[in-house]
């Protein structure tokens, strides 16, 4: 379970919901204190440059408040909100014309079920041998870096904040399928772009 | 997430994925959205209370002259021709109908805006 999963989630959105609708400002505190981790992941991956992020973080709960008597509790709010802040930064990147999934490569024909044994593989006793911890972790977040901004973002949702392929489908708009398939290919760019790096590193 | 689809390395490396140092801001996020909020205006609660009296000042005139002439009003109403009666009521809900029509267009203007 993630820190923006927390139990009675739905009960506690709608407790301060209500308060913010009432004229209380410490109520919609608490709500930026709740799904502050989650937008602050998506800005990350997605805007590179820290004061963008600022503005953007800003609009973003701004845009939240001024629109939360509309939060139909159709998902949990941190969802909703992570959904703006996805959006938000989808029409920054667009604005500078930058990288979009699917630029890069072509759609496989291979589907996710069929591609998630990748071929290339080395048993994770010599990658560590090779990369020491800290030195790996650098090199893995350099190499999620270079992913493009939309691949990296499905990589930390999934496998960093524990989203599941239907939450993540909300925040992003992308229909279930799509959401894997864009996984498979951003795990194989990873995996392959690791896998040169440990053979740059082997010579 | 199916353990069985994924190679012993994979499954080592969505571990180091998930160990990474998650990103924070540099700054108080919530303090600043905070600050830009609008703020709850002070005179609100000055304004109900005028509210408050000018509909018991409307109740007041109407009730007071009704309440005074009772006698003459009951017999304006009963003796007032049927059609004059019609039109007046006409015109009265024509007139509610228009002013409520310009009050839902001016919230949902006012709610548009909200939502920018």
């Amino acid at each position: 379970m993630s820190v923006n999963q927390l139990p009675g989630d739905n009960l506690s959105d709608k407790i301060l919901i209500t308060n913010v609708l009432n004229g209380s400002p410490s109520a919609f505190g608490q709500i930026i204190h709740h799904t502050e981790g989650l937008v602050t992941q998506i800005l990350f991956k997605m805007i590179p440059n820290a004061e963008d992020r600022k503005d953007i973080a800003q609009d973003v709960y701004l845009k939240a408040f001024h629109s939360l008597g509309g939060f139909k509790f159709q998902s949990r709010l941190s969802t909703w909100i992570a959904r703006i802040a996805y959006n938000a930064c989808l029409s920054w990147l667009e604005k500078k014309k930058l990288v979009f999934p699917g630029d890069e490569d072509v759609l496989s024909e291979r589907g996710p079920e069929a591609g998630n044994v990748l071929t290339i593989d080395t048993s994770h006793g010599e990658w560590k041998s090779i990369f020491l911890q800290k030195e790996l972790a650098i090199i893995l977040q350099l190499e999620i870096n270079k992913l493009s901004p939309v691949y990296r973002t499905l990589i930390t949702l999934y496998h960093q904040e524990d989203l599941s392929y239907d939450e993540i489908g909300q925040i992003t708009g992308l229909p279930d399928g799509t959401v894997k398939n864009y996984l498979f290919r951003a795990r194989k760019k990873l995996k392959e772009s690791l896998l040169a790096q440990y053979k740059k590193e082997e010579l | 997430m199916n353990d069985d689809f994924f190679s012993e390395t994979e499954l080592w490396l969505f571990a180091e994925i998930k160990a990474l140092r998650k990103p924070a801001f540099d700054f108080d996020l919530a303090s600043l959205v905070l600050e830009q909020l609008p703020q709850p205006k002070p005179e609100s609660a000055r304004n109900e209370a005028l509210v408050y009296c000018l509909v018991f000042a409307a109740f007041g005139s109407l009730g007071i002259p009704v309440y005074l002439y009772h006698e003459y009003v009951a017999k304006m109403f009963a003796q007032a021709l049927p059609a004059a009666m019609d039109l007046a009521i006409g015109t009265t809900i024509l007139i509610l109908l228009f002013l409520g029509i310009e009050m839902y267009r001016t919230y949902k203007r006012r709610m548009n805006a909200l939502n920018y």
